[in-house]
């Protein structure tokens, strides 16, 4: 079976999942503040699309103020908005937007976070709140729409597949992370491989709700 | 000590001299912290948007013989916080304790496909534009002190919810602000901590009526067999986590709701 996939976000992890994911894969990547209920609809809709209907949605959609490390008496409220608030209602529109589609090929919701959100990290405030709010409203539409026999899950990914180099590091450092216990990252190819294989029902058909940590080994907590 | 003092502030005045402001502290969870930290020695700013509701339960505090005062305050509004926080601190002298505990109304229970459009901006802006501006007015009077800040999030906001899918994800938004900004602050002393109450409040009563199966629901799932009192439940924990007793705590989600969520 050859899976359609929508993945939302644009740089990465959105394009480098987008190039790793088997099926017919179509990769969006919208200013935030431009979702709205219809924009699933309407890309479904679009002359010359790929994709007829949805069996994943990967929503990964992250804008440059959410990656830009900042302290928060540094912050406006413009900022904050373009950072937290926007990308957060984006995603909400877009699996408002979804629903429908999944609903009927029962298919699945990926939501990719990155690790800042579980852990903390000073100076990206706006970015690990974003993060855990989209990991908690992946586990409200697993309960919520199980019963249309869609699912979602969160994917939690090292902040390095989110942030710049320069700004990685020091992300690293005020995160306080461990080195990743397997000695490496997970390969993008590995990750899009695990995204596939909850979207397959016939292997994670009984799964839900997962909050799965991605990241070699890094963290290790709740 | 009133009784209510007594039970709202079991280990006496500890915030003696202490200055506290509480958004959405009109009635509820926020109107049970306030009058907690008031009963514990705090002069309280009590910050709502309406007077209609945020006065009387300053007088509340006072008719008690605590110190309480009143300030309008939109808390989706940068003005109306920094006034909020200004005005506190030209009241009383500083400021040692932000409590952010507002809320937007979460409309009718159902899947987020059903939530009515225009009720998730607002939910957005009083959960975490809201908890970014009180931190953002807050914190050059919280290092002074140093101070403390806490968010009031949710058990949903751990395990999510079916039927209030927006709450749930807004509450969860604080958390990762509230661990966050432990991690930003914690070099200035100030710390940052979250509840996550589960308590009788008038929103509570209101959700019960439209379904009255849920406090049978809610109790049964509670180990503790009961709902918590916002003033005498909540409210103490507020009191705990400004005071010296926890000095050592920041970043963490305290879940006060009897034992219903064991999950963390």
């Amino acid at each position: 079976m050859t899976r359609d996939v929508l993945v939302v976000g644009g740089g990465d992890p959105a394009a480098a999942l987008a190039s790793e994911l088997p099926g017919n894969v179509v990769q969006v990547a919208p200013e935030a503040e431009e979702v709205d209920d219809g924009f699933v609809d309407g890309l479904l809709r679009a002359d010359g699309t790929k994709v007829d209907g949805l069996d994943l949605v990967v929503h990964a959609l992250y804008p440059e103020q959410s990656r830009t490390p900042a302290p928060v008496e540094e912050m406006t409220a413009d900022d904050w908005t373009a950072a937290c608030d926007d990308p957060l209602e984006a995603a909400i529109r877009v699996a408002r937007g979804a629903h429908r589609h999944l609903a009927d090929r029962h298919g699945t919701m990926v939501v990719c976070v990155p690790l800042v959100g579980a852990a903390g990290a000073a100076n990206l405030v706006a970015l690990a709140g974003l993060a855990e709010g989209l990991r908690v409203l992946a586990r409200s539409l697993a309960r919520s729409w199980g019963s249309d026999q869609i699912r979602a899950h969160a994917v939690t990914l090292h902040p390095s597949l989110f942030l710049a180099p320069e700004h990685a590091a020091a992300a690293l450092e005020a995160t306080a992370l461990h080195d990743p216990a397997l000695g490496r990252l997970p390969s993008v190819a590995e990750i899009a491989a695990v995204i596939d294989a909850l979207a397959d029902g016939r292997t994670t058909a009984g799964l839900t709700g997962a909050s799965l940590v991605m990241d070699g080994g890094t963290w290790m907590a709740g | 000590m009133t009784e209510m003092a007594t039970v709202a502030a079991p280990w006496g005045r500890v915030l003696e001299g202490q200055v506290a402001m509480v958004t959405g502290a009109g009635q509820g969870v926020g109107a049970g912290i306030a009058a907690a930290l008031a009963a514990a020695g705090a002069a309280v700013v009590v910050a709502t948007r309406r007077a209609a509701n945020g006065e009387p339960a300053a007088e509340a505090i006072r008719a008690a013989g605590h110190t309480a005062a009143f300030v309008r305050c939109d808390v989706t509004e940068a003005v109306d916080v920094q006034a909020a926080v200004t005005e506190a601190v030209q009241r009383f002298g500083g400021l040692d304790i932000m409590v952010h505990n507002a809320v937007a109304p979460a409309g009718r229970p159902g899947g987020v496909q059903y939530t009515r459009s225009d009720m998730i901006r607002p939910q957005i802006a009083t959960a975490t534009t809201a908890s970014f501006l009180c931190a953002r007015a807050s914190l050059v009077h919280l290092r002074q002190r140093p101070g403390t800040l806490i968010l009031l999030t949710s058990p949903a906001g751990v395990e999510g919810s079916a039927n209030l899918p927006i709450y749930a994800t807004v509450k969860a938004t604080q958390r990762g602000i509230v661990k966050s900004l432990a991690r930003e602050w914690g070099p200035l002393g100030v710390r940052v901590n979250a509840i996550a109450p589960v308590a009788r409040t008038p929103a509570m009563d209101a959700a019960v009526a439209a379904n009255p199966s849920l406090e049978t629901r809610l109790v049964a799932r509670t180990p503790l067999g009961r709902l918590g009192d916002a003033t005498a439940d909540i409210g103490p924990v507020a009191v705990f986590l400004a005071s010296a007793g926890a000095r050592y705590i920041t970043g963490q989600t305290i879940v006060a709701d009897g034992g219903g969520f064991l999950g963390l």
